[in-house]
């Protein structure tokens, strides 16, 4: 079944005030419930093209469409967009307004116009899935970094958007937390949201995203399944990205004649189930066979 | 640096406010006893009941949020040394009868120096200022600043008390980046000299103002994404409000009021 696209971008170019062009002719698709990594090097455009979902910023020229259907920018349309399209910032600091992490995250559920008891419910489910609960009745200005970008994700969970899109979630986080909080995407994306994220992190992009995106100077140079983005050294080198490791590995093995497989592994336990298979060469990935002990 | 004995002492302001023995006390009831002391403190102008607000205000901090007292007096003695300097304008007068002045140096024909009036009303000054910073102080570090406005938006218009909540927190913001530019002015030498403080201080202001002004612009951007419709409805947690502990501060007021009135007029409450 063909997957249906959630938000679109058609011929989408954008221009700051200043005359710097950020966005140039971009067209491309988001499709519904899948997990989608926008790759690029800084500058690439990622952060202005996630505005132009949110409605935030307004294509120069170009549309934008979500669940098929074009977004228009009167007040009550912008609304509704950004009830369903919800965006977390790569600064927290610029997100948070409230003195008071409880309050900061009531802001959004209350503007959807729910009344107080969901709002309170909301609140505590998404300060418990961030996993900052404890720290609802502290003030926003004694938290560290990583806990003030838990609570800026916990901003946008509590108003349980169709479409979740994170700048840079892992930037900045310990490997710990920044496993956490691709755990807790994950839980969501299993629930039906489609998830959006940036990020450097080319590892992270090949083992845990459904389709990448790749962005250079305002234009789109390349989209596809990880193993077929990852697996393209020309594309890489345009987008000035390496290439995951799991890949480098695996092609080295094979270069060697250690592996075999159809298709490369995703992830270091894949990787390491088919270094397990030496020996038996031309085994299928996935399918583990049993060495008779001697 | 500059800002760091103001963000110090702020900051743990702030922090007793969430921390102190009074926490889970209705903020209004807080408040409610402030203002009665305020009040007793400010409508009598009389020496007795400022002292007795002073130190029940003091012990009420001490005592019961459990404020530590030397971080207390420290506190006090900002606003005692500003006062101090500010009466002594006050006690001092010049006149040319000579025998009201207790001291004084003679200046041609008049004295500048020191009356009894003088003195009396200076000291009234004084204790009536001082009291009426331990109210305010005592409300500082016991309520947090978000309990106040969650108590105001209740009292005034919103847009007032989201202008205030706003500041409040960009308070810390700015701090926080004022903190961050002068490390790194410092670490290249910035502050070496006389001549490149000021250099390095006027950058930092002109630096501090784009800034903050960019961090605006960025707010009024995030909130909008979260459909911000000109309005910060924010749900304040309710806390469990006790009409008895307020309508006793009430009257701890009056009783403080009618005891300094008595003291006043020299009558006895108790004479037939």
């Amino acid at each position: 079944m063909p997957l249906k696209p959630i938000l679109e971008a058609k011929e989408v170019s954008f221009r700051y005030p200043d005359g710097t062009p950020a966005l140039e002719n971009v067209t491309l698709a988001v499709a519904e419930g899948q997990k989608t990594a926008f790759l690029g090097p800084n500058g690439a455009g990622k952060t202005t093209l996630f505005l132009h979902f949110n409605g935030l910023f307004r294509p120069v020229k170009g549309k934008i469409s979500f669940a098929g259907r074009e977004v228009r920018y009167d007040r009550a349309s912008l609304l509704e967009l950004r009830k369903n399209v919800g965006i977390v910032f790569q600064d927290p600091e610029t997100q948070l307004f409230s003195a008071s992490v409880w309050q900061e995250v009531s802001f959004g559920p209350l503007n959807l116009g729910l009344p107080a008891p969901e709002v309170k419910e909301r609140v505590l489910s998404a300060l418990s899935a961030a996993q900052v609960l404890d720290l609802k009745d502290r003030p926003t200005h004694f938290l560290s970094y990583g806990q003030k970008k838990r609570v800026a994700i916990a901003d946008i969970l509590a108003m349980h958007p169709r479409v979740l899109i994170c700048d840079e979630p892992t930037a900045w986080l310990d490997t710990r937390r920044g496993k956490q909080i691709m755990d807790l995407f994950a839980g969501l994306n299993a629930s039906g949201t489609t998830i959006v994220f940036s990020t450097h992190d080319v590892d992270l992009a090949y083992s845990w995203a459904d389709y990448v995106f790749l962005l250079k100077d305002g234009m789109l140079i390349g989209e596809g399944p990880p193993e077929a983005v990852f697996g393209d050294p020309r594309l890489l080198a345009a987008a000035e990205l390496e290439k995951p490791w799991v890949v480098e590995v695996y092609e080295e093995l094979q270069r060697k004649g250690w592996v075999a497989g159809r298709r490369p592994p995703r992830s270091k336990e894949e990787l390491l189930a088919l270094i397990g298979e030496r020996g038996v060469r031309g085994a299928e990935l996935g399918k583990v066979k049993q060495i008779p002990a001697r | 640096m500059p800002q760091e004995g103001t963000k110090k002492g702020l900051l743990k302001i702030d922090r007793y406010a969430y921390t102190n023995k009074l926490r889970c006390v209705h903020p209004a009831e807080k408040l409610g006893f402030a203002l009665a002391m305020l009040l007793a403190s400010l409508a009598l102008s009389s020496r007795l009941v400022s002292l007795l607000v002073v130190l029940f205000m003091a012990a009420s901090a001490v005592l019961r949020a459990k404020i530590p007292a030397l971080f207390y007096l420290k506190l006090m003695l900002v606003p005692a040394s500003f006062l101090l300097a500010g009466v002594f304008t006050v006690a001092l007068s010049l006149g040319k009868d000579h025998g009201l002045f207790l001291a004084g140096i003679k200046l041609g024909g008049c004295v500048l120096g020191f009356t009894a009036a003088g003195l009396a009303t200076a000291l009234n000054l004084f204790l009536k200022s001082l009291g009426a910073v331990s109210c305010l102080y005592f409300l500082a570090l016991t309520t947090p600043a978000v309990e106040i406005f969650a108590l105001l938006r209740k009292l005034s218009p919103p847009l007032f008390v989201e202008l205030m909540a706003l500041v409040y927190r960009f308070i810390f913001v700015l701090l926080e980046t004022a903190e961050k530019i002068y490390l790194s002015q410092s670490s290249r030498g910035g502050y070496a000299t006389l001549k490149t403080t000021y250099f390095s201080l006027g950058q930092l202001a002109a630096n501090l103002f784009a800034k903050s002004y960019r961090h605006a612009q960025l707010l009024f951007l995030t909130l909008s994404a979260r459909c911000y419709t000109g309005e910060l409805n924010v749900l304040s947690e309710p806390c469990r409000f006790s009409a008895r502990n307020l309508l006793l501060s009430i009257f701890a007021g009056l009783l403080l009021l009618a005891a300094g009135y008595c003291v006043e007029k020299g009558v006895s409450p108790f004479a037939p």
